[in-house]
């Protein structure tokens, strides 16, 4: 091997070694924001969990709107932040607080089931009649996306509704970014598939 | 393709057309912080704190040695329980003599020997008890006198007709009981008697069949010849 090429290799290796110890970094940095965070609102600081609201109110929103109907949504966002809050001090792991919120997310959304009466989902078709063509898609595309396995409507809601990054999803719901590209890649094959969209 | 499933990751690369309207299209259901009313929190809320004195126990811990614990504790009361159970109160003659044997009324403790029981006062414990308290108990045990036992002797009846030579063979194999019997003394003086009889009757036979025979004269004739 000639040697600049080696020594290219070199500051390649030292490039990127230095890119991953910064985005390590700034992760850890971060992470320990959060947790920064979880500890001031068990101190009772409102304020905190006003920051944290903001941070993951997304996530969590993403988490309900793909398991329960649209109207329901926000009021669900709420009570999980409301039980969040009671209940932060019984949060072990500081730094695992986005998956902490998708735990109790998921399980707010089985309840809701659970307490609903049973009830046709018929509100949200009619009332897009009156709504233009863009809800009415856009229901239509959310209803396929729920069709779809968990593991992949959640990650595609995650994707396409709330606008995330595959990093973004990995940071904040504690999964690996390898599982959440997997997921997004089949996810959006399935989706595809069911659209009738052509690669 | 690459740069469209780069796009899919993080939103760099090639922008995919079909992404993108899809996106487009889904942006009415996203979360706006703007539109959504924020997060009220109720004045009484308050967030659980842990007091920081205490150790970072959390239910299951607690519980899990608490039932430790009661583990524990059933088993040493067991482990007692069979101790004290087991070992046998040899200390009877003392509590005795402390007067804290406790013994109901018609209490009949040896049936079947019929002890004569020099009774002590009995002191009584309340009216209502029924039972009375026992100073000492002697017993005199009178001298028990062994009462004969007959023997049975067993003669074994032999019908002659059933043997067969089989039976026989049998019968040869097989080694005789010898039936140790006890007798008693009536029994044996009978006993002698009888065998005292027959070898009188023996001898007297043989001496009338010697003469009939005419041994007696030369058994005379040889001793005098000596």
């Amino acid at each position: 091997m000639p040697e600049t090429e080696m020594t290219g290799n070199i500051f390649y290796l030292a490039r990127r070694e230095t890119n991953v110890g910064t985005k390590a970094a700034t992760q850890a940095e971060k992470v320990t924001a959060e947790a920064l965070l979880v500890e001031r609102v068990c101190g009772g600081d409102s304020a905190a969990f006003g920051e944290l609201y903001r941070i993951f109110a997304p996530l969590v929103h993403g988490i309900i709107l793909a398991r329960v109907p649209r109207g329901e949504v926000e009021d669900l966002v709420q009570e999980v932040f409301l039980s969040a809050y009671k209940n932060a001090a019984s949060l072990r792991d500081r730094n695992a607080v986005g998956a902490w919120l998708v735990m109790i997310a998921r399980r707010r959304a089985v309840e809701f089931y659970r307490q609903a009466k049973p009830t046709e989902e018929i509100s949200e078709d009619l009332s897009s009649n009156t709504g233009d063509n863009t809800q009415t898609e856009a229901r239509e595309i959310l209803a396929a996306i729920r069709a779809l396995p968990e593991t992949y409507c959640e990650t595609l809601v995650l994707r396409l509704v709330e606008g995330m990054t595959g990093q973004e999803i990995a940071e904040r719901t504690g999964l690996k970014p390898e599982s959440v590209r997997v997921n997004l890649h089949r996810g959006m094959k399935l989706l595809r598939e069911k659209l009738g969209i052509e690669e | 393709m690459k740069g469209k499933e780069e796009y899919l990751w993080s939103k760099t690369g090639t922008a995919d057309s079909e992404i993108e309207r899809l996106e487009n299209a889904l942006q009415v259901l996203r979360y706006d912080a703007a539109s959504n009313a924020p997060l009220v929190l109720p004045a009484k809320v308050v967030p659980f704190r842990k007091e920081s004195s205490l150790p970072s126990f959390s239910t299951h811990r607690v519980f899990r040695r608490a039932l430790a614990f009661a583990a524990c504790a059933a088993f040493v009361a067991v482990l007692l329980g069979v101790r004290y159970q087991i070992i046998p109160n040899d200390n009877y003659s003392e509590i005795g003599s402390a007067e804290a044997l406790v013994v109901p009324k018609n209490y009949a403790p040896f049936p079947v020997d019929e002890p004569v029981i020099n009774e002590v006062k009995k002191p009584v414990i309340g009216k209502s008890s029924g039972f009375t308290v026992a100073k000492k108990f002697e017993y005199t045990k009178q001298p028990s006198v062994r009462k004969p036992v007959k023997a049975r002797r067993v003669f074994p009846v032999i019908d002659s007709k059933k043997i067969d030579i089989q039976s026989k063979k049998i019968v040869r194999n097989v080694e005789p009981v010898k039936q140790i019997v006890k007798l008693t003394k009536e029994e044996k003086y009978a006993y002698e008697r009888l065998m005292l009889a027959l070898s009188i009757t023996s001898s007297k036979f043989k001496l009338v069949k010697d003469k009939v025979e005419g041994k007696e004269e030369k058994r005379a004739v040889r001793e005098n010849g000596r």
